[in-house]
């Protein structure tokens, strides 16, 4: 039993860490403009698509990549445009571009590949990178080296999200949009604008999720071959209260969660306990969070 | 303006919104399938046919409409208060083994007690399932939204242990043993395999809109709902209604789930939904949230999952189709398009108006 928690645990951990970690890092500029985005399982799932059809279409990881990002910016700007423009509910709305990125999907797959083998044959994953001179060293290199390309750049992305929304004026402005929008528009700043930024943002980092899990984990696209993750990244981003470093950790608790969970079916266990442990815990630190927040709003003197 | 013009108009816009969003919705398929390369017009044909033509097509289509209305109702129950019930998902899977419980470990029940008895259980575990979310979110102001929709997995991961290990029939499925011959509802259409469910979920929305039109409580959910500070002034409990609104629509999404499987399949077999919960938010938000729109709007999506079927049978045309053009119909639905310039008519909703109604339930608990 012991034997099924070592190194390579760790390993499958961080690879199921990635999409999770990517869309979470999206959707965390959406939570900071105080807007809940439910999309990011239909972002993840257009891009995915679209990077297996690029690829299949130009034998080009890097414009498969460049794909997915661009059709998650595209699903991002039709939910930016009805929850910014329109007015529609972002619950309702995120929900129709869920349905409709699962359906279309689905849709193409059928309609354009009558068989899933002829799909798969002409496609160019993303390569894996190894380290030079860590890749033979024994446990480091077995750790560090070896994975998928968007791995290491989602590595990066938590330490750029982190960046950008601390340190420059845009995400200074997310964040104001986000706990106070009438004082941000005082100061000239247009709310509605930043929301639909922090959106789009999203779909973009969605798009590269949806890119490593068809074409960096996997090497084809299945029917909602998303399954849930994108609301796994949601239940990160309210874990780690939409702050980089926290959701990162909190993604790979899911990541590990569901490589345990993984290991446990494999020899006929019930895994189900363990995959459900991270959206109890989500649920009850949501709870404990906005607990924290009352009493701090009952100790502090009212500012109305 | 006259009362009755208000109202006409009212109606008026409450049907042809989501009939405009509809012919939209279809003409956009249109181009779609064009592109693809198939026939559009035979498309439509099997889709139209496939679920509204002939005694088989219809009966097909209401059976798949039985589960999607009574999870509507239950969203919409709750929305009526101004609370997001996002985890009717949950809530079927939970009340669906309930019922199914009862329906295989007691014997001997005279059969309409049987039922009546899996449909109590149901309800009673669907409104608990409800009840934390409902209280977290008064209590504390913890989003329902999100609550309800992670409690979603737990539901449906905890019912797939249920019925892969302890309570799991011998041999390959994942699936329990079946009900007794006194627990199943009564089958109208053995072909179909529709059921006296669809009278049920009929009585359902009949007593939804009584609940919400005629009695003190029903009034007591919609003013909470339009403004929690007024409710609140004129003496309604509001945090106590919304607690009770959402113990309602939990109940109602746990009978959605015992009314399908002690209806159509007499066992619980693993994640056997294929979303009814969240056909229900779309169709709840179709009809605007009227008990009696919910009833339209179900069968008008179970034709559209049932036509769908037919038409890739006959076409060429995935039937994943029909899932884009609802998603397009509920986009529509859901947009306030008198922001454009072609509508200018109303003056622009101040910025954050989306926003500003749930603010208000959320903090106004707190403000007095």
């Amino acid at each position: 039993m012991a034997g099924a928690f070592n190194l390579s645990l760790v390993v499958a951990a961080i690879r199921l860490t990635t999409p999770i970690l990517l869309a979470a890092l999206g959707g965390l500029f959406t939570q900071q403009a105080n807007v809940l985005n439910i999309a990011l399982e239909g972002m993840m799932l257009s891009g995915a698509f679209a990077a297996v059809a690029i690829s299949y279409f130009t034998h080009s990881w890097v414009l498969a990549i460049l794909a997915s990002m661009f059709v998650g910016l595209i699903m991002a700007w039709i939910l930016g445009a009805f929850v910014v423009r329109f007015k529609a509910l972002n619950v309702i709305a995120g929900m129709a571009v869920n349905l409709f990125a699962s359906g279309f999907t689905a849709f193409l797959l059928r309609t354009f590949w009558v068989n899933k083998s002829e799909m798969t044959q002409g496609l160019v994953g993303i390569p894996d990178v190894s380290i030079p001179g860590l890749s033979n060293v024994p446990v480091l290199g077995e750790l560090l080296s070896g994975y998928s390309l968007l791995v290491y750049v989602s590595i990066l992305l938590i330490f750029i999200a982190q960046f950008v929304l601390y340190k420059t004026r845009l995400g200074l402005r997310i964040r104001a949009v986000g706990e106070a929008p009438q004082a941000a528009a005082s100061l000239g700043v247009n709310p509605d604008r930043i929301r639909f930024i922090s959106i789009l943002i999203s779909g973009v980092l969605c798009g590269l999720a949806g890119a490593h899990l068809s074409l960096g984990a996997l090497c084809m696209f299945t029917e909602n071959m998303t399954a849930g993750r994108g609301f796994m990244a949601m239940a990160v981003i309210f874990f780690g209260d939409a702050v980089p470093y926290k959701v990162a950790i909190g993604a790979f608790l899911f990541g590990l969660a569901e490589a345990i969970s993984m290991r446990l079916q494999s020899v006929g266990l019930p895994s189900h306990f363990i995959i459900m442990i991270p959206y109890v815990f989500t649920v009850v630190s949501l709870i404990v969070v906005s607990i924290n927040k009352m009493k701090a709003q009952v100790s502090k003197p009212s500012e109305s | 303006m006259t009362q009755q013009d208000n109202a006409r108009r009212r109606i008026a816009a409450g049907i042809g919104r989501p009939l405009l969003a509809i012919a939209l919705a279809l003409s956009i398929g249109l181009v779609i399938i064009r592109i693809a390369g198939e026939d559009p017009i035979e498309s439509y044909k099997a889709l139209i046919g496939g679920a509204f033509v002939g005694r088989s097509s219809i009966e097909n289509t209401l059976v798949r409409s039985i589960p999607v209305i009574a999870s509507g109702l239950a969203v919409a129950v709750a929305f009526a208060c101004g609370m997001f019930n996002m985890g009717v998902e949950g809530q079927l899977y939970l009340g669906a083994f309930a019922a199914v419980w009862v329906g295989f470990t007691i014997k001997g029940l005279p059969p309409v007690l049987h039922v009546l008895l899996s449909m109590g259980l149901a309800a009673v575990v669907g409104a608990a399932w409800a009840y934390l979310p409902a209280v977290a979110r008064i209590k504390w102001g913890t989003s329902e939204i999100v609550t309800t929709m992670m409690l979603n997995y737990v539901a449906q991961y905890f019912t797939s242990y249920l019925v892969s290990f302890p309570f799991k029939e011998p041999g390959d499925l994942q699936q329990t043993p079946a009900i007794f011959r006194s627990a199943e509802l009564y089958e109208l259409s053995a072909a179909s395999r529709l059921h006296v469910g669809l009278f049920l979920v009929v009585v359902f929305a009949v007593v939804a809109t009584f609940l919400l039109k005629r009695t003190a409580l029903g009034y007591e959910i919609r003013m909470t709902g339009l403004s929690p500070s007024v409710s609140r002034c004129s003496g309604i409990s509001t945090d106590r209604t919304a607690i009770r609104a959402m113990l309602i629509s939990g109940a109602i999404g746990g009978l959605a789930g015992a009314i399908e499987i002690l209806g159509v399949h007499h066992r619980f077999i693993n994640n056997f939904s294929p979303g009814y919960g969240w056909d229900g938010l779309a169709v709840s938000l179709l009809a605007k949230g009227n008990p009696l729109g919910i009833l339209l709007a179900g069968v008008f999506y179970g034709g559209l999952q049932s036509g769908a079927n037919i038409m890739e049978f006959a076409t060429d045309v995935p039937k994943q189709l029909v899932d884009s053009l609802r998603a397009i119909i509920i986009l529509f639905v859901a947009a306030d398009f008198t922001g454009l310039k072609i509508f200018k008519r109303k003056p622009k909703l101040p910025s954050g108006s989306a926003q500003s109604h749930r603010k208000e339930v959320k903090t106004c608990g707190r403000s007095v």
